[in-house]
């Protein structure tokens, strides 16, 4: 399962402090809510991270997928 | 009970009763005896084993009751003095070999590097308690731990073999349960793991707690758990890199939940982030209302998040807060809440009190401010028309506040939660609650 689309779902606070949430879309069209990501960071790029969110996101998946098909 | 056995790289083999007679591999030691509860067996400080490995390495400990001791301890020594070791005592890397525990054990001051895995696999009448022991695992290799009882106390998780390439396999996997409790545990060359640190699997009732930990050096962490299975996951005052994310996208089953607090870069005591199967709290200081919640002075708010799961009958709770009320007779108990969406009913949103209600006893009684019977018509928690909240985000347009009026008969200790009987309400709906309870 692929995903082909992330977003921000939700911003809560300005940088350095800030809440992130973002969600992800697969190729079956379900979305996938990830995080937050706890930000303390003032350097933290919100945009670039959704890729690790994307990546994290399709190994889950897979992982879910493997699990059903051998029953686990 | 035998034993005291020797393992060194300088022993001749002979007989395992001293230095000068030791193995030269815990590999031979454990074809040649069975190792039982409460037997030594010391390993030489720089010892570098000499086994020639060519498939996994199982050492096979008691099936029960007290461990077997591997002691690392000063070549020579005697009488024998403890030495915590840096070589490698057990050795697998001659090729993709695991070094795999099986049994009761405890390790004091080891070292050890795997040619894969090292994988701790005690059942559940056995224990594996490790003292200032470092493990190696291979490149994007990893600690895997079945269903016994794993204390681990000062000991380092050493990833050199991941050399400067990004892995992303797990540092640890838990499967089929077990107890596991962390304490101060420290990595090496962390900074190459990208997924996740602690990933449950194979409906692993597993509980998990970690304390004094530093995982500062572990820069690129995706994640920190896999929450899908149950069991339970409680971290408290460790360091993390900045920025963690420690639950991503799993929602543990519905016996599962964890808790994580003052954990982070910095010391940070209003830190809060608890999972269930039914939703979420994460607190933050960007978001406060004013003269609301403090933690050591630090104001805050708490975030509600829910999952689909969550009815009336089964809603998400947050956890307990622990409270003082200090003298007796009627008390009305209040919390204010914020959300963007809509006001939420006494049938969606309410606040929940355990006090002292009967005198002498420490009996509990519950009150809330729930719609009074599951067909009652729901009402509109009051508005509240007094608060200030800020931080940019929200727009703060329901502001409500939940009301619990109880006779406290015993001055002293209550606590208090919100549940919250809507599902699926999604952190762009900006649900707060303020961590202050108001007693008047």
């Amino acid at each position: 399962m692929a995903i082909v689309l992330t977003e921000i779902e939700s911003v809560h606070g300005t940088p350095p402090q800030q809440l992130v949430f973002y969600r992800c879309k697969d190729s079956a069209d379900v979305w996938h809510s990830y995080g937050p990501v706890i930000v303390n960071d003032a350097e933290f790029d919100k945009t670039a991270h959704k890729t690790v969110v994307a990546a994290e996101m399709e190994a889950m998946l897979a992982a879910q997928e493997f699990a059903a098909l051998i029953g686990a | 009970m035998a034993g005291p056995f020797y393992v060194d790289d300088g022993g001749d083999g002979t007989t395992e009763n001293s230095w000068a007679t030791a193995d030269t591999s815990i590999n031979n030691l454990d074809a040649e005896y069975a190792f039982a509860s409460n037997e030594i067996i010391y390993f030489g400080h720089d010892h570098v084993c000499q086994a020639t490995n060519s498939a996994s390495l199982t050492i096979t400990g008691p099936t029960s009751g007290a461990p077997t001791l591997l002691i690392s301890a000063t070549q020579g020594s005697s009488p024998v003095t403890y030495a915590a070791s840096t070589t490698n005592q057990i050795d697998t890397t001659e090729g993709a070999y695991h070094i795999i525990f099986d049994g009761s054990f405890a390790l004091y001051g080891m070292c050890m590097k795997s040619g894969a895995d090292i994988s701790w696999q005690s059942d559940t009448d056995e224990v594996f308690v490790a003292f200032n022991t470092t493990f190696r695992p291979a490149a994007n290799g990893k600690i895997d731990n079945r269903s016994g009882t794993y204390i681990l106390n000062n000991c380092v998780i050493d990833l050199t073999a991941d050399g400067t390439t990004n892995r992303s396999g797990q540092v640890f996997e838990h499967v089929w349960g077990g107890t596991s409790e962390f304490n101060g545990l420290t990595f090496v060359n962390g900074g190459y793991r990208t997924g996740t640190l602690f990933y449950m699997t194979g409906g692993s009732q597993v509980s998990l707690k970690l304390s004094g930990c530093d995982f500062s050096g572990l820069t690129q962490l995706a994640t920190f758990f896999t929450l899908s299975q149950p069991g339970s996951v409680v971290m408290n005052n460790c360091i993390t890199k900045s920025s963690p994310t420690f639950f991503g996208a799993n929602v543990p089953a519905r016996a599962g939940w964890a808790m994580i607090t003052n954990s982070g870069p910095a010391h940070a005591p209003t830190m809060l982030a608890y999972r269930n199967f039914w939703g979420d709290v994460t607190s933050t200081t960007a978001i406060t209302r004013g003269s609301g919640g403090t933690i050591e002075g630090t104001a805050c708010a708490l975030l509600i998040v829910t999952y689909s799961g969550t009815t009336e009958s089964t809603p998400f709770y947050t956890p307990w807060q622990h409270e003082k009320v200090a003298s007796t007779g009627s008390k009305t108990f209040d919390v204010y809440i914020t959300n963007d969406t809509a006001d939420f009913t006494d049938a969606e949103v309410w606040l929940e009190i355990e006090y002292l209600s009967t005198t002498d006893e420490a009996l509990f009684a519950i009150a809330n401010d729930k719609r009074a019977t599951i067909l009652t018509t729901a009402a509109a928690q009051t508005d509240d028309t007094t608060s200030t909240w800020s931080g940019t985000g929200p727009s703060y347009t329901y502001k409500q506040k939940l009301s619990v009026t109880a006779t406290v008969a015993v001055a002293g200790l209550f606590r208090w939660r919100v549940a919250v009987a809507v599902a699926s309400i999604a952190s762009s709906r900006y649900f707060y609650v303020d961590p202050l309870v108001t007693v008047s």
